[in-house]
């Protein structure tokens, strides 16, 4: 998702909430906001740009396609055509290698493109007692290596960053 | 989807009168050779094809896009699969495009110009469902 859509997002919540609570404030027989109600119902621009506003947003993610199919994709031109590896697939060849490394509880992975190759973030929860270094240098070897040898990519960085330990040992 | 009649590829006219093969058909030639190929755990056809799939009704030519020439010579063929772990991509994705060049040249006489093969996701065989519970976890 987008920065834009994320904004629009934002605005559309915004503005739903302040009708809920706007409506529930008419419900409850709250006499300004009946008043203010009539009055910008009657004579008021302020509600027509408010449907309006709501209207178009609500238009916009209508039309908003949940998984923009093959968007983002590493291409290779063979001579008989294209080869499109999508994004999706090496953020999950990845998270497959990340997830066998020891100390990995939770794991979060996005891919980027670099001049140099691809890019690997990984956003990992480690298990107690988990040797951080140890884990993070493992995984970005095992990560670099799973995801060049299924793909031929050539990977460029991996980012291991830990966002947290888990609270307590989980049942494998 | 693939081949709703708009265009379709004529392959031979003689004196007997012509032959003019679906897109359709073609779709299905090429996601038969496709899935022949070791490595190729299915064809990814989105959301909807996924349903009608689930309905029963296989559909070969799921996740295969035909393009015929104007002048129904050439055709160039997009196809969307899911690669199965531990095979490596390119190989795979260059097997595909042989087989099916080799296969639709085979079988239709037309020239295929181009395969382009899309990889859309990995499907991990045997540990499927650990798999679902991992990302309704995130």
């Amino acid at each position: 998702m987008s920065v834009g859509n994320r904004v629009l997002l934002r605005v559309f919540a915004f503005l739903v909430f302040l009708g809920a609570i706007w409506a529930g404030l008419l419900l409850a027989d709250v006499g300004p906001v009946i008043d203010a109600t009539r009055y910008a119902v009657l004579e008021g621009v302020a509600l027509s740009v408010y449907i309006a506003v709501l209207f178009a947003v609500a238009f916009r993610f209508l039309a908003f396609r949940v998984t923009p199919r093959s968007a983002h994709a590493f291409v290779r031109d063979t001579g008989g055509g294209e080869i499109r590896i999508a994004h999706s697939t090496v953020r999950e060849l990845a998270r497959r290698a990340a997830m066998q490394v020891r100390g990995v509880e939770r794991l979060q992975t996005r891919i980027q493109e670099d001049p140099a190759g691809l890019v690997a973030y990984l956003n990992v929860r480690a298990t107690p007692g988990a040797d951080l270094n140890a884990m993070s240098e493992q995984l970005q070897q095992t990560v670099s290596e799973a995801v060049r040898g299924a793909t031929s990519l050539a990977v460029s960085a991996v980012h291991v960053h830990v966002t947290g330990i888990a609270s307590q040992e989980p049942a494998r | 989807m693939a081949g709703s009649g708009a265009l379709q590829a004529e392959v031979g006219s003689g004196d007997m009168g012509t032959t003019q093969i679906a897109n359709e058909v073609i779709a299905v030639i090429a996601g038969l050779a496709a899935t022949d190929v070791r490595g190729v755990a299915d064809m990814s056809g989105g959301v909807v094809g996924g349903i009608t799939e689930r309905l029963g009704r296989k559909n070969l030519a799921k996740g295969v896009k035909v393009d015929v020439s104007p002048d129904e010579r050439q055709c160039s063929i997009d196809l969307a699969i899911i690669a199965e772990y531990g095979y490596r991509i390119p190989e795979i994705a260059m097997e595909i495009q042989d087989g099916v060049k080799r296969a639709i040249e085979g079988m239709t006489g037309l020239e295929v110009t181009a395969v382009n093969v899309s990889i859309l996701g990995i499907a991990f065989r045997s540990e499927e469902q650990d798999e679902g519970k991992d990302k309704a976890r995130q």
